[in-house]
């Protein structure tokens, strides 16, 4: 988060605990959760080692290293080793051998190493860094100094990602540990629910069990992943976004939407089978939060934008929710496009991810207004005053002056009209699309877009 | 755990105790997104206030609590200057979707939550051009019966909530209304069957589109629709009527901002 967001480069640090086996991932997590007293920020690299990021100039990170290697061998009683360096890469090799290289020195420290060290990137294969070494590269400084070109065409993209490492280029960020696996609270039943009553009287106490949980690490979460396995063998999971004031009851609520229509789509599927109560029960149901947010900082959010009347309103549309289902409160924006619809998105709201802000400008793209009323596309004839079909041409004019519009078996005059408009799409993939848009003002008073798209016109809006 | 984070939260952000609050909440009892009555505005709500009005209100009709802001060429159409209790909109006219965005542009870009039950068809991006905010902005798929479920559902939450009339039976809609009133919801019907009783019907008179041209003989046509300009006739139960000119896309020429004409009627 603030890693990323920070504009000077910082240092990382890593911890290594040699004798640490490599399978035992969950014994881990209690020295994550004391290096977490020490630091908000930890990356996870394998079990047994873990990236810190400090901040540079800082200062004491000798100190620093002294009381992380403390603290983890006061926990497990195990040797740990630090190493510190500007990027991640040379923080993995200096921590092999305790070394803290200094700001500035990653090249220097790196041009040293023997080709071998070129594996810790995980990007080259043990028989590349042997061509290499049969090449007469034999230190990383050596492959760092070869034309990138080259390294490409020769190894690929993998080897020439490894080789800008080499040389000492921060290659990202570090990403913070994402949710504690032990927040995640789960219940297995004796016998699995086969209806959703069943469940969702089991979801509430998971859903209570949960944020007690958060509550007392001081944190809150904006993210409710849902998992069931079903008796099939299935699993399913689904990602809700949630108020980061949800109550048990809230959260709950999430679980029983999604349970309605996983047990309904499986009775679906299983239509006929003799055990259709079986295809559709939950052996176990698993709530993971996401997006955990301090509790101060999350709060700070709420008081800061949310009147009683905002709140109110968030709790009816939820109640609403509750009533019609979770897809039925709908939240539209601006999206990527150039078509009337394809320029709308719109996504069920706090279930669903909002649609993406449009990225580009969009040439091409009706200017504002659009019509206000759109979708319906009904079939109709747009023709000249002799009343002859008006076709749209390839150059991008009309064939004819448009003269009237027959709509249903009415024909109606034109009044006034503007364009066409041509769109040519995506020529050179299967998803070619070529239409031209009219606006004609027609003898009744209304307004219409027209659009043509296969030598047929159909409305595409009303304005209204 | 609850109580040290809150002790730690009230702490750290300098809060007072909910019995130093109280004092405060009861004084300023409307949310702050809605503008309070003013007394330029219309005359005082003191109890004697509604019989020494000349022009007085039906003992039924109650000045709303809530307001919500509309834009300056809406608010002229409005009894008390802003969106309140019930309006309606006749559906059936041109360039009535037009003007329900344009209604709806101030209370969204307040803040304040909208919710359309039941109507299908109406583009968004017509709404983002008309002003209003579609993050506040909820369309609620409801159909049938289940408009009336949803809007009983939304009526005491949103700060305004537009619904069909015709999803509505009669005795259904005189609910709702009271509903509505009573929590300080603004209900606009979209009116496709006439309702009893609004405080304001909006009614387009007459809709132009501007920017289109003649175009004879051309087999390319010049121009683009670029704006609209509504007649609005909006007829209160209080009696007397006004109109205005309201351009809900923008593009109103200079020097005709507004155009105020109360009629004479029952005044």
């Amino acid at each position: 988060m603030s890693v990323q967001a920070t504009g000077t480069p910082s240092r990382t640090l890593v911890a290594r605990l040699p004798d640490w086996d490599r399978e035992d991932a969950a014994a881990f997590a209690p020295v994550l959760d004391a290096v977490d007293l020490l630091t908000p920020y930890v990356e996870v690299l394998e079990p047994g080692a873990f990236a810190v990021p400090l901040r540079r100039g800082a200062g004491g990170e000798a100190a620093f290293c002294e009381t992380l290697i403390d603290t983890v061998a006061g926990l497990v009683d195990q040797d740990c080793v630090t190493g510190v360096a500007d990027g991640l890469f040379a923080a993995v090799l200096a921590a092999r051998e305790g070394r803290i290289v200094p700001p500035g020195g990653d090249a220097a420290f790196l041009a040293a190493r023997d080709i071998t060290d070129l594996r810790a990137t995980g990007l080259v294969e043990p028989e590349t860094c042997e061509t290499l070494r049969h090449l007469g590269i034999t230190t990383l400084g050596a492959f760092a100094a070869l034309p990138g070109a080259a390294v490409a065409e020769r190894f690929g993209p993998q080897a020439r990602r490894a080789q800008l490492l080499a040389a000492g280029r921060p290659a990202r960020p570090l990403a913070p540990r994402p949710a504690d696996p032990d927040l995640t609270v789960a219940t297995v039943p004796e016998t699995p629910y086969a209806t959703v009553d069943q469940a969702v009287f089991a979801a509430r106490p998971l859903a209570e069990r949960l944020l007690a949980l958060l509550d007392g690490r001081n944190l809150t979460c904006t993210r409710l992943t849902v998992t069931a396995r079903a008796a099939t063998g299935l699993t399913r999971r689904r990602t809700w976004q949630v108020d980061p004031a949800a109550t048990a009851a809230d959260l709950a609520r999430r679980v029983r939407w999604q349970l309605e229509g996983w047990l309904l789509s499986s009775r679906g599927d299983a239509c006929g089978a003799a055990d259709e109560h079986r295809t559709g029960a939950v052996t176990a149901l698993e709530l993971t939060p996401g997006g955990l947010l301090d509790l101060i900082e999350a709060g700070r959010g709420l008081w800061d934008v949310k009147d009683p009347a905002t709140a109110r309103a968030e709790a009816a549309l939820r109640r609403m929710q509750s009533l019609l289902g979770p897809e039925a409160v709908r939240i539209a924006a601006a999206t990527d496009g150039r078509g009337l619809t394809e320029r709308a998105g719109s996504a069920a709201w706090e279930a669903e991810a909002p649609p993406a802000p449009p990225r580009g400008p969009w040439p091409g793209a009706l200017p504002d207004p659009p019509p206000a009323l759109a979708g319906t596309g009904e079939p109709v004839d747009v023709l000249d005053a002799a009343g002859t079909p008006v076709a749209a041409l390839a150059r991008g004019g009309l064939s004819a002056t448009p003269a009237t519009v027959a709509l249903g078996g009415k024909r109606i005059p034109i009044v006034a009209w503007a364009g066409p408009w041509p769109v040519s799409e995506r020529w050179w993939s299967p998803a070619a699309r070529r239409y031209t848009r009219l606006q004609v003002e027609l003898a009744d008073g209304s307004a219409a877009l027209l659009v043509c798209e296969r030598s047929r016109w159909t409305v595409g809006g009303w304005y209204d | 755990m609850a109580t040290s984070v809150a002790a730690a939260l009230a702490a750290e952000l300098g809060l007072r105790t909910a019995a130093e609050l109280r004092p405060a909440t009861e004084a300023g009892d409307a949310p702050p997104l809605t503008r309070t009555r003013s007394a330029a505005d219309t005359p005082p709500v003191a109890l004697a206030g509604a019989a020494a009005r000349p022009d007085a209100l039906p003992a039924t009709i109650r000045p709303p609590r809530t307001i919500l802001p509309v834009t300056p060429d809406i608010a002229a159409l409005l009894p008390f200057g802003g969106l309140a209790t019930v309006t309606a909109i006749t559906g059936s006219r041109r360039g009535a979707t037009s003007l329900l965005w344009r209604l709806l542009a101030g209370p969204t870009r307040a803040g304040a939550w909208c919710a359309l039950v039941g109507m299908p068809g109406r583009y968004p991006l017509a709404a983002t051009a008309a002003g209003a905010d579609l993050h506040r902005l909820a369309f609620v798929d409801a159909a049938g019966p289940r408009i009336a479920d949803a809007a009983g559902a939304l009526a005491e939450g949103v700060a305004a909530l537009v619904v069909p009339s015709d999803g509505l039976s009669p005795a259904q809609a005189r609910r709702l209304t009271a509903r509505a009133r009573k929590g300080g919801t603004a209900i606009v019907w979209w009116e496709t069957r006439p309702v009893a009783g609004p405080d304001a019907r909006l009614e387009v008179a007459r809709v132009r589109w501007r920017g289109l041209r003649v175009n004879t003989d051309r087999r390319w046509g010049a121009g683009r629709l670029h704006a609209c300009e509504l007649d609005v006739a909006a007829h209160w139960r209080s009696g007397g009527g006004h109109r205005a000119r309201v351009w809900p896309y923008g593009g109103e020429p200079q020097g005709n901002v507004v155009e105020l004409r109360p009629k004479g009627g029952r005044r």
